[in-house]
């Protein structure tokens, strides 16, 4: 299986469930969506991050 | 070939279900459900994509590991739309409370409302007593009077299946009302009703103006007005308005729609967090301590305002006119120095600061008003903005203006020496000599002029800008049974 290929599939999911967590925080937690958005990014640039990582791995 | 994902006609299927039984049960509500929990339908759904994506990719077949296509977030968007949709409907129509962690609590949301009048109950009480009032959800309005009594009267909501149900639950959470020596308790003992039926209920109290109150709730209003002692509110979310209060002010809410004071004799301290503050003629110091996401308008303070939250402090000595703050915008008018504020990202606006003022602003324009004489001592930094500086013609002062990147403009030629080298410029020098006025910015123009004729007049209420665009979320439901008056 290609790890890189892997990675990237579950990049959507992984955000989707980050996503549905920070909605959820916003209905029943203290922090309301518009505060905590940035998580998506950082989320995002962690995934990315992975990949790379990956990529590497394999590349050498 | 590409299998595609199970997660669509689980939708369908789920979505298909969910309309049949709201068709024939109404009075499930099932929507109420849905408004409220629709978050976790992503995450079940990103959860059976990973799960999909890691069985394909232990499998044989590799080539069919494939992410979320961009139809799959197409729908994503769409169920986001129609979650947030009937979420604000809901919130509309309907004032539940929300608080605290997750409750997993489906039970609370079915049933049906019904009312229990709460009779007038009457105590006599020592003019200078100790109320404490706990209601946990729903509204109190507490009103001092000339008597020498406590009343306490007003009206139950209890959600429940039947009427059995609810006569039970009204029976278990009856109204304690206790005078002993000089405390008065008031507990509407909700806490004491299990098995998730949701109760409400909304208090008209009256006290002997003497009385210090302290009032304890999770989700309702307060409304307090005309009492002599302290008063002190302590909530997880709650609009609070207080009127007359000679006493010192406690206000501590984890969550609130609105935190407004008018006419106190003694000092206010604000902690916690909400959205809009208001305090108007207030004789003692102010601490605000919390982060407030609305607007924030401070009126005719007659001690020292000190203002901190994660992204703002500001200190004022006294304020004859106003402050007004939002989230990228900061103005204050007739104010008596030393005031000082340290920000992020604010335009900061100052109309008739006297004594001395201080800006200190990562990003964002300053500029200054003063018709008056003598002219304060400033000391005005931002990293990116422009610093516009309005003198009295007469004004005498010392200048020393920087900016990295930028140009200056400057009104009172004759003492003042201007440099530049490369983009930067330098403007320094003294205007009959007098208070220092410093300015620095590293990348703006500055300028310091002449204040025009009625400059200070219809500035004072520089408009706030419009907020920013709010995330898929819907209204939050307001507690407004009392018929709570705005001014």
């Amino acid at each position: 299986m290609n790890n890189t290929n892997l990675m990237s599939a579950i990049r959507g999911p992984i955000m989707l469930i980050v996503l549905g967590s920070l909605l959820a925080v916003d209905q029943f937690g203290p922090y309301p969506f518009w505060r905590t958005w940035p998580v998506l990014i950082i989320v995002y640039g962690v995934l990315r991050l992975l990949e790379w990582g990956t990529v590497r791995q394999t590349g050498s | 070939m590409r299998r595609s994902t199970i997660v669509v006609p689980l939708l369908l299927i789920a979505v298909g279900a969910l309309f049949l039984i709201n068709n024939l049960r109404p009075d499930l509500s099932l929507l109420r459900l849905v408004a409220r929990y629709w978050p976790f339908l992503l995450i079940a759904w990103g959860v059976i994509r990973l799960a999909e994506i890691s069985i394909s990719a232990i499998g044989a077949d590799s080539s069919t590991t494939r992410g979320m296509s961009g139809g799959e977030w197409a729908l994503v968007a769409l169920v986001i739309f129609f979650g947030a949709t009937i979420q604000g409907a809901m919130g509309l129509a309907d004032n539940w409370s929300h608080f605290g962690p997750i409750r997993i609590h489906g039970m609370r949301w079915l049933g049906q409302p019904f009312d229990y009048p709460i009779p007038e109950q009457k105590q006599d009480a020592p003019k200078s007593a100790h109320i404490i009032i706990e209601n946990l959800r729903g509204n109190a309005r507490i009103t001092g009077t000339g008597a020498d009594s406590v009343t306490v009267s007003g009206r139950k909501t209890i959600r429940a299946l039947r009427q059995s149900d609810a006569d039970a639950a009204n029976k278990q959470s009856l109204l304690d009302f206790a005078v002993q020596g000089n405390r008065v308790t008031i507990r509407t003992n909700q806490e004491r009703v299990s098995g998730g039926r949701e109760i409400t209920e909304d208090l008209e109290i009256t006290v002997p103006r003497g009385t210090s109150v302290e009032v304890h709730g999770r989700y309702g209003d307060f409304e307090i007005s005309d009492i002599d002692g302290e008063v002190d509110v302590d909530s997880d979310n709650a609009g609070v308005r207080l009127q007359n209060i000679g006493g010192r002010i406690r206000v501590d809410t984890r969550r609130s729609d609105i935190i407004r004071a008018s006419n106190a004799a003694a000092g206010i301290e604000i902690k916690g967090g909400g959205q809009d503050v208001e305090l108007e003629n207030i004789k003692g110091q102010v601490l605000v301590n919390g982060s407030y996401s609305g607007d924030l308008q401070f009126r005719n303070v007659e001690k020292a305002i000190h203002f901190e939250s994660p992204r703002t402090r500001f200190e004022v000595g006294r304020l004859s006119g106003q402050a007004r703050m939002s989230l990228g915008d900061f103005s204050i008018s007739d104010a008596v120095g030393p005031f000082r504020i340290t920000a992020k990202s604010k335009d900061v606006h100052l109309v008739n600061v006297t004594n001395s003022a201080e800006v200190d602003v990562k990003r964002g324009d300053i500029d200054v008003v003063s018709t008056k004489m003598p002219v304060p001592r400033l000391n005005l930094r931002t990293a990116a903005g422009n610093i516009d500086v309005a003198l009295p013609a007469q004004a005498k002062f010392e200048l020393h203006a920087d900016t990295r990147r930028g140009d200056i403009n400057n009104d009172f030629g004759e003492g003042l020496k201007q440099t530049s080298s490369g983009r930067s410029a330098n403007l320094a020098g003294s205007v009959g000599g007098g208070p220092l006025i410093q300015m620095e910015t590293l990348r703006g123009d500055i300028t310091v002029r002449r204040a025009g004729a009625g400059e200070e007049l219809g500035r004072n209420l520089t408009p706030v800008p419009p907020k920013p665009p709010l995330p898929p979320k819907a209204p939050r439901p307001k507690v407004s049974n009392l018929e709570v008056q705005t001014q």
